[in-house]
């Protein structure tokens, strides 16, 4: 198990190297230039070329790779170009706030994808396990974008019950009331299409455990349903349940919190690398993706091991 | 015709005996199948007495499972009892509440099964799986169930304990588990204990030595068995008494080494003739002809009467009731004098 833990851990740094090749690289080949995004059309030929030197934009790309990745482990990811701040501490801060997020969303995504799952497979095929699929079947053909902008139409312009985005009010007083209201919307939006995945797949997993025969031997223990299927049913299925909600919670981070934050205007890594990419800042892009990924991998390796302590049979294999 | 059929009804009848512990009248239990109905036990009859033990014997699919799952009422879907009782200890079992049944289940009956790895939790210790049982019936903690746990493994000849307790199912081989399950079974003192083919998956030396501990068990507890089996040695090692079971029904019913010298029913005598016997060793040995019927066949008469070497049209026309044919010997068949001396000459 140790053994496992130091094994998948340095296997991280080949995964994070090529992680940041590929990103670097990436965002260099596309096109548009930083300058132009920085000075406007018209600044003099003289004051762009001195900017160029001066954020090393004229060596060859490689070098610029590996400058930037010498630096990046030294913990130095550069400077905003456009906010002129450290990269770093600014894409810890919007960190904590996309924490709040994507945790909010994937609790509601856990949450109500789990339960919808467990009513799923015990009453199978009843009404009840055909509206839920229904409604899972809506959530996923939704786009999260989309939704969100029903929502702010219905919930925050039409009924006036929520704000539009944001992450509080200037002119708020109950501060954590006050960023309640403004996450639960964007967290349910981000969480509708992972909690309808999570559902379907704990709707499977169950069903495979309720057909077994040991749940026979637990009803002649004399054990009353609710035992059966919270104390023994799901806990057979938990292990492939948390893989794909570890996995759900990456796709939440990388994927639809970007598009959440930017309708929802919440101030998380998200937005920022949106923002980042229309002004063309390289750094903070960098730092931004480069950092996504680490979280992405590092998560993947938590739920890993996870799904190792809750299966005895791979875990005493 | 003879006159010889008194009632259908094997030792059970009239006045239930002061020792009576389960009596079964009539039982039906019907699954509804895309092919039909399937009678998969289709007005069955028996009664069992305290600390007895009883075969009740047939081939794959004549109603064996179906029937121990009635009494514990586990039948599941498409499967339903559609009619006879089923009294345990006085109680109407079919009359009870969800609630009230599920207190007997574990408590003073319990099952234990064919396949004993796939009737564990799979991730779940040993130890909490047996300590749940006395827990929910007992209110015992944890740790003292652990105890009791590890005491009565003792008694099934388990050489450790207690690190049979800390193990996973998968971590046991087949007898391990069998040894688990009884112990789960009895150990919370029940005065019936339905054994499903609980030998049939394990190699005979094991076979023999789980038979030893069950017998050993029960008799400490004081608690009778049903076992349901299609091998005839392990009736014969097992049970004081047996049912043969075919199509659903009981068609013999007597005590075991008579059924071994006088079988009374040509389905037996078949059966019977198919078994290697010591006794018989050298002979050839004569696998019956043809097959049952479809569970799903509407059949008036006889379910044997396909496969009946003593057949007659009348067989066809009606159902022969299970009757006695001597003291403790019932036999449904209408011709029980003919069906061993004609058979095997
Ligand atoms: N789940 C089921 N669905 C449909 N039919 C069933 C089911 N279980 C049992 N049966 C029917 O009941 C008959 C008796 O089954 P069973 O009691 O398991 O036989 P045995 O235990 O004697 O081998 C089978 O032949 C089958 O037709
Ligand atoms: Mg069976």
């Amino acid at each position: 198990m140790i053994a496992l833990l130091v094994r998948r851990t340095l296997f991280l740094i080949p995964v994070l190297l090529g992680g940041s090749a590929i990103v670097f690289f990436l965002i260099h080949s596309a096109p548009g230039d930083p300058i132009d995004a920085l000075m406007g059309m018209y600044a003099s030929p003289e004051a762009r070329e001195a900017l160029r030197i001066k954020y090393g934009l004229n060596d060859p790309l490689l070098a610029q790779y590996f400058r930037w990745l010498g630096l990046v482990l030294q913990g130095d990811w550069g400077m905003s170009i456009q906010q002129r701040v450290p990269v770093l501490p600014l894409v810890l801060e919007k960190f904590w706030i996309t924490i709040l997020l994507t945790s909010a969303a994937s609790l509601f995504a856990a949450i109500v994808g789990i339960s919808a799952g467990i009513i799923s497979a015990v009453k199978q095929n009843s009404w009840i396990d055909h509206l839920i699929l229904i409604l899972s079947v809506f959530a996923l053909s939704m786009p999260p974008y989309w939704l969100g902008l029903i929502a702010i139409f219905v919930f925050s312009v039409q009924l006036g019950w929520l704000p539009t985005g944001g992450l509080y009010s200037f002119s708020g007083q109950m501060e954590l009331f006050d960023v309640l209201k403004h996450l639960i919307m964007p967290a349910i939006v981000a969480g509708l299409t992972p909690a309808a995945i999570i559902a379907r797949v704990t709707r499977a997993a169950m069903l495979e455990v309720l057909k077994l025969d040991f749940m026979t031997a637990l009803r002649a223990k004399g054990l009353r349903e609710r035992t059966i299927v919270l104390g023994h049913a799901f806990r057979n299925a938990l292990p492939t349940v948390v893989s794909m909600t570890g996995l759900q919670i990456g796709y939440l981070i990388l994927g639809a919190a970007l598009f959440v934050e930017i309708i929802f205007s919440w101030p998380g890594l998200g937005l920022e690398i949106y923002k980042s990419v229309v002004g063309r800042d390289m750094p903070m892009m960098l730092g931004l993706v480069l950092f996504s990924t680490f979280i992405f991998v590092v998560l993947n390796l938590a739920v890993d091991i996870i799904y190792r302590v809750i299966n005895p049979r791979v875990r005493e294999a | 015709m003879q006159q010889h059929f008194r009632t259908i009804d094997p030792g059970a009848g009239k006045v239930p005996q002061p020792d009576e512990l389960l009596r079964v009248e009539d039982l039906r239990t019907h699954f509804h199948t895309r092919h039909g109905i399937a009678k998969s036990v289709d007005g069955v009859d028996f009664h069992l007495s305290k600390g007895e033990h009883l075969g009740l014997i047939g081939e794959s699919g004549s109603g064996k499972s179906v029937t121990a799952l009635s009494v514990m009422r586990l039948v599941r879907e498409p499967g339903r009892i559609v009619g006879g009782s089923i009294h345990f200890e006085g109680q109407d079992l079919l009359g009870l509440d969800a609630q009230s049944m599920r207190r007997l289940r574990g408590s003073r009956i319990s099952m234990i099964f064919q396949d004993p790895l796939n009737h564990l939790d799979p991730v779940m210790k040993i130890g909490d799986w047996i300590s749940e049982t006395l827990t929910l019936h007992k209110g015992v903690g944890r740790k003292a169930a652990y105890v009791e746990a590890a005491r009565i493994l003792k008694v099934l000849k388990v050489a450790s304990p207690e690190d049979v307790l800390r193990a996973y199912p998968f971590q046991l081989s087949g007898g391990m588990c069998q040894r688990v399950l009884i112990a789960t079974a009895i150990i919370t003192g029940p005065a019936l204990l339905i054994a499903d083919e609980a030998t049939s998956a394990l190699d005979v030396t094991v076979q023999a030595s789980i038979l030893r501990n069950l017998d050993e068990l029960t008799d400490i507890f004081g608690t009778a068995v049903l076992l349901t089996t299609h091998n005839m040695l392990v009736v014969r090692q097992a049970c004081t008494r047996v049912m043969v079971m075919y199509g659903g029904r009981i068609v013999e019913s007597c005590d075991t080494d008579v059924l071994f010298r006088n079988p009374m029913h040509p389905y037996t005598v078949g059966l019977l003739d198919s078994v290697p016997a010591l006794e018989r060793i050298g002979e050839p040995l004569r696998p019956m002809a043809g097959e049952p019927p479809l569970p799903t066949e509407d059949i008036v008469g006889c379910k044997f009467y396909g496969r009946c070497p003593i057949r007659r049209p009348v067989c066809q026309e009606m159902r022969p009731p299970l009757a006695e044919v001597e003291s403790g010997h019932w036999s449904a068949c209408f011709f029980p004098e003919e069906s061993r001396s004609k058979i095997s000459s």
